[in-house]
C-alpha cells in the first residue's frame, strides 16, 4: 500500500521540552490556562479543574454530610459539568450528599424543550433523580406567552425573576434546602461590572459571595464554579465528552448587559486573567457608611424575613417582584389575547420555535 | 468665535438666547461664551467643595479668625500644583484657573487667593522641545498677565531610578505567587538595567507599560508636591477619565484602590500627609472638555491627543477618516474602557456619571482577618489581604501523577534541561532571580502588582525602595519661561 513519504503516523516524535506540561513536565501541554497562563496537559487539566472545585467546596463549607442538594440543571454546559463534577467529587471525597437534578421549564418552545431532553439524558447517564417544574404550572404563564405579551426587550427580567422563585419553590417542594447553580467566574465578573455600570449599590458588596441565604428563607444557594473560567468548563465538557446543549437562549440578553458582556470579552482578549482579577476587586468592595442629611430622611428599614402578601414568597416589599410582574402581565393578557388557549392542548409555536426553524432552513 | 452659517435654521443658545449655539451638550444648546461659563462654573464648584479648598482658592482678608498679615500669608502660601500633560483636560483646567486668577486680580485689586505651579513630566527626549515650544506659545498668548502667578516646571521622570538611594529586586515565585525581594546595595550588579525605558521594555503588553509609566509620572508629581509644600494637586481628570479609571482599576484587580484614588477629602498618606488631591473637572464629560478646548483655541497646544468634535455644532472635519491606530489586541485596558464609554455615551448617557458616583461610594476595604495592613512595594497602595494566599487558595499547582515510562522519561529530560540552563546561564538576571528567590525576604505586593509582575518577561523587576530617603531625595526641575525657544 502506498504511504506518503511524509506520513507522520508511525514516526514517534520526541516532544520538545518546551512543549511539556508545566505541571507534570511529562506530557504534552494542550491547554493554556487563562487564570495564570500555565500550559498544561489534559490529565493535569482534569486534575486541577476538579481539585480546585473541591477546594472551593471544602474551604467554604458548602455542604454538610447528609445534606440533600438540588443542582439547578438547564442542560447547558455549566450545569451539566456541575452535575457531573459534583457526583464525581461526592464519590471521590465522600461528601455524603444526596444530589437531585432540578430543572425549570420556562416554556420556550424550540429551546427549553430541547435542552430539557438533554437534562433527561443526563439523568440517565449520571443516575441522578430529576424533577422538572414549569412556569406554566407555577405561574400559569410560559415565557413564549410572556414575550408575546410584553415584548422581547424585557424577556430576561421576567425570566430571571420567575426562575429564581421557581428554583426556590421547586426545592421547597422537594424539601431540599440547598440549590447549587452553575454560575461561573465569567458570570460573576460580569455581574460585578454590571453593578458598577448600573450603580447598583445595594448589590455591590454581595455580588461576589459564593453562598447567598436570607434569614427568612430556608433555601440557600451556592456557586461552586465561582472561580472556574467558562472556557475551562467548556474544555472540560469537551474533553470528557459530556452531553450538553450548547445553544444560547433564543431571546437575546438585555441590551445593556450585552454591552457589558462585550466589554468584558475585549478585556479578556488582552488580559485573560482579568476575570479572576475582577472577582478579586469585587471581593474587596465595601460601601461608605451613610451619613449626612439626605440619607437620614430615607432610612430603608429592610426586613430580611418579609413575605409577599400574595404568594408568601420572600420579598423586601409587600408584594414580591414576581407577583408584580405577573400582575402587569395579566392586565395586558386580557386585552391582547385573541385566541383562547385550551388547557391540555399542545402548546402553540412560540417565536423561539419559529426562529429555530428559520435557522435550520437551507437553500 | 465666528462660525460660518450657511444654514437657514441657525441654532440659538438656550442660555442667553442671543448668540448662535456652537455646542450641544446634555440636550441643551450653548453659545461659546455660555458654554465656557457652564464648564468653568462646574470646575469652580469643585474648587469650593469644602473648607480646605475654599481656604486655598478664596482671596483672604482680615477677619475674626485671622489678622491682616495672616490673611496675606495664607494667600501667598496657597500654592497648588497642576500636572499638565498637554491633553485637552489639563489645558482646559489650566485655562479656567487662569481665568479665575484674572478675575480675582481685577475684583480684588491685584490680589489673588492662590498661585499655580504647572508641572510637566516627560521621559522622552524628543518631546521635550515640543513641550518647551508650546509652553512658550501658551505663556505669550494666554498667560502673560498672570506671569507671576503661573509658573511652569519641567521634570524628567528618568530620575525615577537615578534619584533612588536604594533599589530592590522583586521576584515572583510562580509556584506559590509569593514575592521575594532583595535590596541591591551594590548597584553595579544591575548597572545596565537602571534606566526607566529598560524597565518599561520588560513589559509584555502595552497595558502594563502604560500602567508603570503612569505610576512613575504620578509618583514624580506627588513627590514634587511633597518637596515644595503644595496645598493640593489639581488633576485634570474628566468625568469620563475617572469612569475609565474606576473600571480599569476593577479589571486590573485593583478594586481596593478605588476609594483612595478618588479621595479628595483626606491628605495623601503616602506623601507625608502634606497635600490633598482634587479633581476639579470631575463633573464634566471629556466630550464637553474637548468642545471647550476647541472653542477656546486651546487645541493648538495639544500634544499627542486626538480631539473629538462630538458636541460641536460645526464639526472640525479635519480628518474625518479617523486613523485606527490600534487593533483591539494592542489596546490598553484603559483605552478599552474609554472606548466603551465613548460608544455608550450616545445610548446610555448616564453610565459615565453613574460609574464615578458609584466609585465615590466605595470605602476603604476591610482587612482580612489576622492580616496586618501593609503597603505595596511597587505601587505604594495599601494591601488589605494576602494576594498570594488568595491566588493559591483558588489555584491547584500540582499535576496528575506520572504514569507511563515515556512520561517518566520526559520528566527526566525536563529536569536535565533545567539544570543545564541554570549552569550554562550567562544571563545575570536569571541567576539574580534564582539568588533572590533563595536569599530574598518575603515582600508585600498588592494583588494588581502581583498580576502585573506575572506578565513580565522574567517575572521580576528592579524597583526603588519607597522610603523617606527616596521621598526626600531632591527631584530636579527646570523652570520654563516665555523666552524658551
Amino acid at each position: 500500500m502506498f504511504t506518503a513519504p511524509s506520513d507522520p503516523v508511525n514516526v514517534r516524535k520526541e516532544l520538545k521540552v518546551t512543549q511539556l506540561c508545566e505541571l507534570c513536565h511529562s506530557r504534552k501541554a494542550i491547554i493554556r490556562r487563562p487564570k495564570n497562563l500555565q500550559k498544561i496537559c489534559k490529565l493535569c487539566f482534569f486534575h486541577v479543574f476538579e481539585t480546585e472545585i473541591h477546594e472551593t467546596i471544602v474551604s467554604n463549607d458548602l455542604f454538610y454530610r447528609g445534606e440533600r442538594v438540588a443542582v439547578g440543571a438547564s442542560g447547558g454546559k455549566d450545569s451539566t459539568v456541575l452535575a457531573y463534577v459534583l457526583k464525581l467529587l461526592n464519590e471521590r471525597h465522600d461528601y455524603g450528599i444526596e444530589i437531585v437534578l432540578l430543572s425549570i421549564d420556562e416554556g420556550i418552545v424550540g429551546y427549553r424543550d430541547d435542552s430539557l431532553a438533554t437534562v433527561k439524558r443526563n439523568q440517565q447517564q449520571y443516575q441522578l433523580p430529576l424533577e422538572i417544574f414549569s412556569y406554566q404550572d407555577l405561574y400559569d404563564w410560559t415565557m413564549d406567552d410572556i414575550v408575546e405579551t410584553a415584548g422581547i426587550r424585557n424577556s430576561c427580567t421576567y425570566c430571571g425573576v420567575l426562575r429564581r422563585q421557581a428554583l426556590d419553590r421547586g426545592a421547597a417542594k422537594l424539601e431540599i434546602k440547598h440549590v447549587v447553580t452553575g454560575h461561573n467566574a465569567d458570570d460573576m465578573a460580569e455581574t460585578v461590572l454590571m453593578n458598577i455600570l448600573r450603580g447598583d449599590v445595594a448589590r455591590l458588596e454581595k455580588s461576589t459571595s459564593i453562598m447567598t441565604s436570607s434569614t427568612g428563607s430556608p433555601i440557600k444557594r451556592s456557586k461552586p464554579f465561582k472561580y472556574c473560567y467558562q472556557k475551562e468548563i467548556v474544555l472540560y465538557a469537551h474533553y470528557k465528552k459530556l452531553d450538553y446543549f450548547s445553544t444560547e437562549c433564543t431571546y437575546a440578553p438585555e441590551a445593556f448587559r450585552g454591552t457589558a458582556r462585550e466589554l468584558m470579552k475585549n478585556f479578556e482578549a488582552i488580559r485573560p486573567s482579568c476575570i479572576i482579577d475582577i472577582i478579586a476587586s469585587g471581593e474587596s468592595f465595601v460601601l461608605k457608611q451613610k451619613m449626612g442629611k439626605q440619607n437620614k430622611k430615607k432610612i430603608i428599614t429592610y426586613n430580611d424575613g418579609n413575605r409577599c402578601e400574595r404568594c408568601g414568597y420572600l420579598s423586601s416589599n409587600k408584594i414580591c417582584k414576581a407577583c408584580m410582574l405577573l400582575e402587569g402581565l395579566e392586565k395586558s393578557r386580557a386585552q391582547i389575547k385573541i385566541q383562547v388557549q385550551v388547557p391540555g392542548e399542545p402548546q402553540q409555536e412560540g417565536p423561539a420555535k419559529v426562529l429555530r426553524t428559520l435557522e435550520r432552513l437551507t437553500f | 468665535m465666528s462660525d460660518s452659517h450657511s444654514h437657514s435654521d441657525i441654532l440659538l443658545c438656550q442660555r442667553c438666547n442671543k448668540n448662535h449655539a456652537s455646542v450641544i451638550s446634555r440636550k441643551e444648546k450653548f453659545c461659546t461664551d455660555c458654554f465656557r461659563n457652564f464648564v468653568s462654573l462646574k470646575q469652580r464648584k469643585q474648587m469650593m467643595s469644602d473648607q480646605y479648598y475654599q481656604d486655598i482658592f478664596k482671596v483672604m482678608y482680615k477677619d475674626k479668625l485671622r489678622s491682616e498679615q495672616d490673611a496675606h500669608l495664607q494667600n501667598l502660601n496657597s500654592k497648588i500644583l497642576v500636572p499638565l500633560s498637554f491633553g485637552s483636560s489639563s489645558l482646559v483646567m489650566l485655562d479656567i484657573l487662569n481665568d479665575t486668577l484674572l478675575e480675582q486680580s481685577i475684583t480684588h485689586r491685584g490680589k489673588t487667593g492662590f498661585t499655580v505651579d504647572v508641572i510637566i513630566c516627560f521621559h522622552d527626549e524628543q518631546i521635550q522641545n515640543q513641550i518647551k515650544e508650546n509652553v512658550s506659545k501658551l505663556i505669550n498668548a494666554k498667560y502673560k498677565e498672570n506671569n507671576q502667578k503661573i509658573k511652569f516646571h519641567l521634570v524628567d521622570i528618568n530620575q525615577f531610578f537615578d534619584n533612588s538611594p536604594h533599589l530592590q529586586s522583586l521576584v515572583l515565585q510562580e509556584t506559590d505567587f509569593l514575592i521575594k525581594s532583595l535590596n541591591l546595595k551594590d548597584q553595579s550588579i544591575i548597572e545596565k538595567k537602571l534606566t526607566l525605558s529598560e524597565i518599561l521594555d520588560q513589559c509584555s503588553d502595552r497595558s502594563t507599560y502604560q500602567d508603570l509609566l503612569a505610576f512613575v509620572t504620578k509618583h514624580a508629581i506627588k513627590k514634587y508636591a511633597f518637596q515644595h509644600d503644595f496645598k493640593a494637586i489639581l488633576w485634570g481628570h474628566s468625568m469620563t477619565r475617572l469612569a475609565d479609571e474606576v473600571i480599569s482599576l476593577i479589571v486590573k484587580g485593583r478594586g481596593s484602590a478605588i476609594s483612595s484614588s478618588l479621595n479628595t477629602d483626606d491628605f495623601d498618606e503616602n506623601y507625608g500627609n502634606k497635600f490633598k488631591n482634587l479633581y476639579p473637572l470631575k463633573d464634566i464629560l471629556l466630550t464637553e472638555i474637548d468642545a471647550y478646548c476647541y472653542n477656546s483655541g486651546l487645541h493648538n497646544y495639544l500634544i499627542n491627543y486626538n480631539i473629538q468634535d462630538a458636541l460641536l455644532v460645526n464639526k472640525i472635519n479635519q480628518n474625518t477618516d479617523k486613523i485606527q491606530t490600534n487593533s483591539l489586541k494592542n489596546k490598553t485596558i484603559n483605552e478599552l474602557a474609554r472606548n466603551y464609554f465613548e460608544v455608550i455615551e450616545g445610548d446610555y448617557s448616564n453610565v459615565i456619571s453613574t460609574v464615578v458616583r458609584t466609585g465615590d461610594k466605595l470605602a476603604e476595604p476591610k482587612s482580612q482577618e489576622n492580616f496586618k495592613i501593609s503597603k505595596c512595594n511597587l505601587c505604594m497602595q495599601k494591601i488589605y489581604s494576602d494576594p498570594s494566599q488568595w491566588i493559591t487558595s483558588i489555584t491547584e499547582n500540582k499535576g496528575h501523577p506520572l504514569e507511563t515510562d515515556e512520561e517518566k522519561e520526559n520528566y527526566q529530560r525536563w529536569k536535565n534541561y533545567n539544570n543545564d540552563k541554570l549552569k550554562n546561564s550567562e544571563m545575570d538576571f536569571f541567576r539574580l532571580n534564582e539568588f533572590v528567590k533563595e536569599n530574598g525576604s518575603k515582600a508585600c505586593l498588592c494583588y494588581g502588582c502581583t498580576i502585573t509582575l506575572n506578565t513580565f518577561k522574567d517575572k521580576s523587576v528592579v524597583w526603588p525602595v519607597h522610603d523617606d530617603k527616596e521621598l526626600n531625595s531632591v527631584l530636579e526641575d527646570y523652570v520654563l519661561t516665555d523666552h524658551e525657544e
